[in-house]
């Protein structure tokens, strides 16, 4: 690990975990933007096929849903990335370096143990759901653990990411 | 006791600073640990919450707005509101309290109303010098009046669990909610009276309202077209988000001219990373939601309201504390499905209309969105200005404090509510 | 005391709410005391959707379904949803010692959950627009119709209606604004939802069928003691027949109650139930396509009844 006085050059160097998550993370936003422009799209059609030629998309709203859910969990990372997902700053603002920096500590490590507790308890749900053999009601039916995927996924980025950024705050970088 | 540790440990963890999401999760997660031994159906919880169609409305109102703000189309709409009431002190916050108003007429939720006003609002008030906490209050509070003013779906949720009439719910809304619109719309031209630092030009003449006018027609056809979607049953709430960011996609492209592909990118990742915010703390919110409901840590405090055998107004007044205290970390839907089957019971036997109280619950639950730790639109005005929790909170307070006396109020006289319901032949 | 917690998708005061309510009171005083059960309704814990897969993991112990939420997880839990095809009341009172009960309770203990209660929810269900009641097949034609499931909507369709899909807590607004024209729901709900502020024309037809039922995770049941098992039979068997009472009762209240609104109410003849039947039920057999030995069994099964 490079010492402190060393941390600019080691910030540039290149360090493969970090191109390597960074990308993914990067690359699973855009699928969440995309997927927004896909919604938007969807409902419009759905607008135009009730009036214009009256045969609405039956099964519309239920993969509306499905999509929000992957929106979310691929596009969370990202937003984790830009630093979006807001906290209350009343006491953490106001703290001196030193403390500032086990806050940062301490703040990636909460967001680890959010991926890590979400990740693990909806793996139970879609391994249980898988053997179970549970289909979802309606006009699609389809199995229940499918669309519960995208929530892996966004946990295990999300974690990546958190992780990233504590290995970060631990080589003493400032963001 | 339970309670208090709960809800001590819940804000111990938000002051540390960590993302909101994570404290809710997290303390979700201990509770579940201490009392089940196990994280089970925390996944599940999060999954449920997020797979809901209506949530399409969050980013495609976002959309709509991030599209109209790129093109430059809000510009114009505030450069009409400036040159119209401009002159007036405080103007530009009563046009804020009133496209809130308007926009709470067009969606049934305070997320929806807040997120896509204070996206255009907000830098167009620090534009023309308006103090930065107040332009962040008005719009955390004007966007509260989504649920009172009528389509809302809270009352849709409370009617059917309650039993009580949706129409007359939505009718009962119109007058407290214009009411507190108003009242809202006199505070702003008061705080500006005292607040010198207001620029407040000079009546710029009817040649120039009539040029800012005519420049701002597309701006001002939006509404109406969402609006009247919805009321004349051409759309269905997420199908009105959708028409509205069509229109302002085809303002953008056609009329206002320059609005490429890269353009259309940007605004839906600036609307993507906004969403994120909104979705997370409902994520994380789910989670503690089903946390305390599993311990039935909310139904005992409640039942214990119930048992406490109080007269009418004395029931009121506890309830509504109640719902004050819980507001401050549950959000609204928990908070409905959670009190009201088991307070109706006692509420009828005490002859307290279902119809006002309703509104008074609805009010209730506007506040719980204004304060902290647990306020989704101080948390949306957060996520769409970056400025700090604290700053924010003082914005919104003064309107807590408003809001508190608009309930005071309308426990005195109920009419404010029954009357519109009644006249129009609902009755019992 | 074992906790038992239970959740089901209806709002408190539903008739069938009350009624499990009632079940759980009487759970309790039958094993004195040895079971806590804890009722959460409105889908306040776990949502409609997800109670089966959460009892059968574990993650509750107790959860009650409508019937037709099996889909294709257990298809033949749907048998009853055919138009017209269990109107019968008399099926229900005998059902819950029925071989036809016990074929279905073996195939979910297969499933992976335990059935305690079989709550039968409603053969009266009316058809709601605005104008003049929907009686002949022609009436239909060209509503645009709130849609339940695909075969359902095969069998609307065959009316020469457009169903249109959208979730129950929608429907209200959309019957008020007009993004549909009619809808299908039981009598009881059509009074407690508030259709009849926006809707003014309600045939009562028995073409819907659906029953509640409630269901443990087999490992819980399977630990409880054998006092407590004999008190959820003993309470199954009570709370069957306070379903039926209390849906008849609610079948029998809900035209009036409607017609106390101020609407009109017709409450279809045999030859008009016919008429309708022939044009529906073709439609929903050749989409629903219940033709595998099982299915053939269970209706065999009922007819003996
Ligand atoms: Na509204
Ligand atoms: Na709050």
């Amino acid at each position: 690990m490079p010492d402190r006085e060393n941390r600019k050059g080691a910030a540039k160097a290149p360090f493969f975990p970090e191109r390597l998550v960074t990308g993914v993370v990067r690359l699973c936003g855009a699928v969440s933007t995309f997927l927004i422009l896909v919604i938007f799209v969807q409902i419009t059609t759905a607008v135009i096929q009730r009036y214009v030629f009256n045969r609405p998309i039956q099964w519309s709203d239920e993969v509306i849903g499905y999509l929000l859910v992957a929106m979310v969990m691929l596009g969370t990372a990202e937003a984790f990335r830009r630093g979006d997902h807001i906290s209350i700053d009343l006491v953490s603002t106001r703290l001196s370096p030193p403390i500032a920096r086990i806050q940062r500590l301490f703040s990636n490590l909460s967001v680890i143990a959010f991926a890590l507790i979400l990740g693990v308890s909806i793996w139970d749900s879609i391994t249980f759901a898988y053997s179970f053999g549970s289909y979802s009601v309606g006009y699609v039916e389809i199995e229940t653990w499918i669309p519960q995927v995208p929530i892996v996924v966004g946990a295990i980025l999300l974690g990546a990411m958190a992780a990233l950024r504590l290995f970060a705050t631990l080589r003493g970088e400032r963001k | 006791m339970t309670l208090f540790l709960v809800f001590a440990g819940l804000i111990v963890l938000l002051l540390t600073g960590i993302p909101i999401f994570a404290a809710l999760g997290l303390t979700a997660s201990v509770i579940l640990f201490l009392f089940e031994g196990d994280m089970d159906g925390t996944g599940d919880a999060v999954y449920t919450h997020l797979n809901k169609p209506i949530l399409s409305t969050i980013p495609l109102f976002v959309f709509m707005a991030q599209v109209m703000i790129r093109a430059k189309v809000i510009d114009d709409l505030y450069d009409f509101a400036h040159t119209v009431i401009g002159h007036v002190k405080g103007g530009l916050g009563v046009a804020t309290v009133l496209a809130c108003t308007i926009f709470a007429a067009i969606s049934g939720s305070s997320v929806a109303t807040a997120l896509s006003i204070g996206s255009s609002a907000i830098p167009q008030m620090k534009r023309f010098g308006y103090p930065e906490h107040n332009a962040l209050g008005v719009v955390a509070a004007g966007g509260t009046l989504g649920i009172l003013i009528p389509p809302s779906g809270p009352m849709i949720l409370y009617a059917i669990v309650s039993e009580a009439s949706i129409g007359a719910l939505f009718l009962a809304g119109i007058v407290p909610g214009v009411l507190l619109a108003l009242v809202f719309s006199v505070y702003c031209m008061v705080q500006a009276r005292t607040h010198s630092n207001i620029d407040a030009p000079d009546w710029a003449g009817w040649a120039r309202a009539r040029a800012a006018f005519s420049r701002s027609i597309w701006a001002l056809l939006a509404p109406p077209l969402v609006m009247g979607g919805i009321y004349f049953g051409v759309f269905t709430a997420s199908e009105a988000a959708a028409a509205g960011s069509l229109y302002a996609l085809f303002v953008a492209v056609v009329i206002y001219r320059g609005f490429g592909l890269r353009d259309l990118w940007e605004c839906a990742y600036a609307t993507m990373r906004t969403s994120m915010m909104v979705f997370m703390i409902i994520a994380g919110a789910a989670m503690f939601g089903h946390a305390i409901t599993l311990i039935r840590l909310p139904v005992g405090v409640t039942e214990a309201v119930v048992n406490l055998g109080l007269s009418p107004l004395g029931f009121i007044l506890v309830v509504m504390v109640l719902i004050f205290v819980l507001g401050m970390f549950l959000e609204s839907i928990a908070i409905i499905l959670i009190t009201t089957p088991i307070l109706l019971p006692t509420m009828l036997s005490l002859g307290i209309d279902p119809i006002w109280y309703g509104i008074l619950l609805m009010i209730n639950l506007e506040l719980a969105m204004i304060t902290p730790p647990v306020g989704m639109n101080l948390f949306v005005i957060k996520g769409i200005t970056d400025a700090p929790l604290s700053r924010i909170v003082r914005g919104a307070s003064p309107f807590v404090f408003l809001m508190l006396c608009g309930m005071a109020f309308l426990v005195a006289f109920p009419q404010i509510a029954t009357w519109l319901p009644t006249a129009a032949g609902f009755g019992r | 005391a074992t906790e038992m917690r239970c959740s089901h998708q209806l709002p408190p005061a539903h008739h069938i709410a009350k009624v499990v309510d009632r079940w759980a009171e009487e759970v309790e005083t039958l094993s004195d005391g040895e079971i806590d059960v804890q009722i959460f309704g409105a889908d306040s814990l776990v949502g409609a959707r997800e109670n089966i897969v959460a009892t059968a993991k574990g993650d509750i112990e107790c959860a009650f379904s409508l019937n037709f939420q099996w889909g294709k997880t257990l298809p033949i839990m749907n048998v009853t949803v055919a138009p017209f095809a269990f109107g019968d009341i008399e099926i229900w009172e005998k059902w819950p010692e029925s071989e036809a009960a016990a074929f279905l309770e073996d195939k979910l203990e297969e499933k992976g959950v335990k059935n305690v209660v079989w709550m039968f929810q409603t053969n009266s269900t009316v058809f709601t627009t605005n104008g003049e009641p929907l009686v002949a097949p022609e009436d239909f034609e060209g509503l645009k119709f709130r849609g339940l499931t695909p075969p359902f909507d095969a069998a609307l369709r065959a009316l020469g209606t457009t169903p249109t899909a959208m979730p129950g807590s929608e429907v209200y607004q959309a019957l008020a604004t007009g993004i549909v024209d009619a809808a299908l729901t039981d009598v009881a709900a059509a009074v407690s939802r508030k259709y009849f502020e926006v809707q003014d024309a309600f045939t009562v037809v028995p073409v819907l069928s659906a029953y509640l039922h409630g269901y443990l995770n087999p490992e819980f049941y399977e630990g409880l003691s054998d006092k407590s098992k004999q008190a959820l039979d003993e309470a199954g068997l009570k709370a069957a027949q306070w379903a039926v009472e209390a849906s008849v009762a609610a079948s029998a209240a809900g035209p009036d109650q409607l017609r106390e609104k101020g609407v009109k109410v017709h409450i279809a003849t045999d030859e008009e139930i016919a008429r309708l039947e022939s044009v529906m039920r073709p439609a929903f057999d050749e989409a629903f396509g219940a033709n595998d030995a099982d299915s053939q069994k269970l209706l065999d099964l009922i007819d003996k009844m």
